[in-house]
């Protein structure tokens, strides 16, 4: 017997408003898992032209759950948006946490494919294997607490699971995101952009099914003996619960590598102000975990009336070093306005970081501005730019779209610090060459969770490498980048990668589905994933001479801390990735390779 | 030296930082265990030895890539010590 999946895809057509159930494909599920790789296949195959706008009506825009989604498996509550990005025009794939994704599966879904265009806003209501599309004008310009609240009351039931755009979705804002539980965010990417053209507000989802493991007997046995090893694991027991992500914040400064200014400098006199260890003694409320989450590294927050969560350390990071801001409180506060009206964090202080460093070097005038203050380290216009983003008001309109397009229309992209128009998260690559790779290449752009080489690199887990050393680093990151492709697709939270290897995912995988997987095939399965994103991205038009990095990271050598005078060696290290990967020295996979996977 | 610690190091030490000489990391770590005993040891130890992700810096720079144990310090250094934590 076959578990995990509830082996039903739910299609909803927006253009002529039509619905219906159809069978999962299961000799798909067995080659791409779920999630992430299921749905990119889905995609593929439903979206046919690579090179259409993200904003055509043919985009079609999923939500996937994985096998593990929904079961008692150690942080079992991912789910996936996949569509044409918004950005930059690659495969999006943006994951999230909270409770939606479980609830579908409840609701008796696995995936649920969205396609055409709405002629008002909609909403999709899903209940116990039903579904219907419902107005959604009195929605449309609320934020996404607002939206949340509402479609609790006009339900009338708490339970319902809510993931929905906000205003920047609304009003197609470059970096908008789909979010879910109030503050869990499919944050990259520009998936909420898609929604939003679209004319989809929410889907609301609440079911009462449960997940079928097929190896019952076997699993409880194998749960208690992974439980055990995140109980045993300092960092998924104590680091992640104790301080949450933002732990790290000292860690990365110390060494060199915490992006300060637009990533001008690597150290920043201001981390220890603002670290997990500081918000847990000024501003922690309690500890939140996701659906059968062990690690509970969410953190609740609390400022002047404002109920919040996070920041998690890539939002703190991007809202003070990288703008030179040591407000903690404004931090906090432009965090929740992201959450609310729909930002990813990361892009959207990113982008405000490029702003500010074109305008200290002249490029924008202060009378373009309307008053707003791009001074480094300026507080108040952090908190104004989120509305002024969300809402495309003023400067707001042009910071939307994104720092690349920013930069470019000053004649500067370089002062853009993205890979394939996507920001950078919070480490500087000069300080991590594998992890720079990782940027390089990574499939939805400028990315740190589909190849986290911070973890060997910095933090020595799963064993310590060298971060300035680039031999092997190819082949380390190729493995890391599969590996995230299964657990992205399983359902699972990569945080539980700290305390998991390769062959506890595949004990999972088996006992939950009982395919009977190899580690290697399943590893195998990563790596088709993986093609299948490049071969989509090849096809939309990016190119070998795209897995780049911003000029300063390849030519400004680091000017201080513990990494000063290094610069990435970015040729070396992708010539070697690409023989790792059996690719081209162009970065196209080799016909033998894609025989291999079955491409 | 200044000698910093770090995530649950705070807590078990009560402190954010501290003055201590010594001539090596070595002998730094044999003082400091002789301060704060089991807490810190347990936060940093397992049976076989240093605990997997434990980082110590001297000066910013993994004391794995200088000379391990054998590091020497001056006073001028800063040592900077993490137990396993990670995050992203």
């Amino acid at each position: 017997m076959l578990g995990g999946y509830v082996g039903k895809v739910l299609r909803v057509d927006l253009s002529n408003e039509k619905i219906r159930v159809e069978d999962l494909n299961m000799e798909w599920a067995r080659k791409y898992i779920g999630g992430r790789g299921l749905a990119t296949k889905y995609y593929v195959e439903i979206t046919k032209d690579a090179k259409i706008d993200p904003l055509d009506e043919r985009n079609a825009l999923i939500f996937a759950t994985g096998p593990l989604t929904g079961t008692p498996a150690p942080s079992a509550s991912r789910y996936m948006v996949v569509t044409k990005g918004f950005l930059n025009g690659a495969i999006a794939g943006s994951n999230s946490g909270g409770f939606f994704g479980p609830e579908l599966k409840f609701a008796g879904f696995d995936m649920v494919i969205i396609e055409g265009k709405a002629k008002s806003p909609k909403y999709l209501y899903i209940n116990n294997g039903k579904a219907e599309l419902r107005d959604a004008k009195h929605l449309w310009g609320k934020d996404t607490h607002e939206t949340t609240e509402m479609l609790h009351k006009e339900l009338k039931d708490d339970k319902v699971e809510v993931a929905c755009i906000g205003p920047a979705g609304e009003n197609l804002v470059r970096f908008s995101a789909v979010i879910n539980d109030k503050h869990r965010a499919a944050g990259r990417t520009g998936v909420g952009a898609v929604m939003g053209s679209k004319k989809l507000k929410a889907i609301a989802v609440r079911g009462t099914g449960k997940v079928t493991i097929a190896k019952k007997d076997e699993f409880t046995n194998v749960l208690k003996d992974k439980l055990k090893k995140i109980k045993e694991n300092p960092v998924t027991s104590q680091g992640l619960p104790t301080y949450g992500t933002a732990v790290l914040v000292n860690i990365i400064n110390t060494q060199g590598l915490y992006p300060t200014k637009n990533f001008q400098y690597g150290q920043w006199e201001h981390a220890n102000e603002l670290s997990g260890e500081s918000m847990s003694e000024k501003y922690l409320i309690k500890n939140k975990a996701c659906f059968a989450c062990p690690i509970a590294c969410g953190r609740v927050t609390k400022l002047d009336g404002l109920d919040s969560e996070g920041p998690e350390y890539e939002s703190l990071w991007t809202m003070s070093a990288d703008l030179g801001i040591a407000d903690f409180k404004k931090v906090i506060e432009a965090n929740y306005y992201c959450d609310k009206y729909g930002l990813d964090t990361i892009s959207f202080g990113g982008t405000l970081a490029a702003a500010m460093e074109l305008y200290e070097k002249g490029y924008i005038s202060k009378k373009e501005l309307d008053g707003l203050d791009l001074t480094w380290g300026n507080a108040d216009t952090l908190v104004k730019a989120t509305e002024l983003v969300a809402f495309r008001k003023g400067f707001g309109n042009k910071l939307a779209e994104g720092s690349y397009r920013l930069a470019e229309s000053y004649g500067h992209p370089e002062f853009s610090m993205s890979a394939k128009k996507q920001e950078l998260p919070a480490y500087d690559p000069r300080g991590a060459y594998g992890h720079a790779l990782e940027y390089a290449t990574s499939n939805r752009g400028g990315c740190h969770v589909r190849g986290y080489m911070i973890s060997p690199e910095i933090l020595g887990i799963p064993e310590k490498l060298d971060p300035l050393k680039v031999e092997g680093k190819g082949a380390y990151t190729k493995m890391f980048q599969d590996l995230t492709a299964v657990i992205d697709s399983s359902g699972i939270c990569l945080f539980t990668s700290f305390a998991l290897g390769a062959d506890d995912y595949r004990d999972l995988l088996n006992v939950v589905t009982g395919f009977d997987y190899t580690t290697e095939e399943m590893m195998l399965a990563g790596e088709r994933i993986w093609n299948l994103e490049r071969l989509y991205d090849l096809q939309a038009g990016f190119t070998g001479k795209d897995d780049t990095l911003p000029p300063r990271m390849l030519r400004e050598p680091m000017p201080d801390g513990p990494n000063k005078g290094s610069v990435v060696p970015l040729e070396k290290l992708l010539s070697d990735y690409y023989a790792a990967r059996g690719w081209t020295p162009d970065g196209v996979p080799k016909e033998e390779k894609l025989k291999s996977l079955q491409l | 030296m200044k000698v910093q610690y770090f995530a649950t190091l705070r807590k078990i030490t009560g402190k954010q930082e501290e003055e201590i000489s010594a001539k090596n990391v070595d002998e730094l770590l044999r003082k400091i265990l002789e301060e704060y005993g089991e807490p810190f040891r347990n936060a940093l130890y397992d049976k076989d030895g240093f605990r997997k992700g434990v980082i110590i810096l001297k000066n910013g720079k993994n004391i794995l890539y200088l000379k391990n144990l054998e590091t020497e310090l001056s006073d001028s250094d800063t040592v900077s010590i993490f137990p396993p934590v990670a995050g992203g």
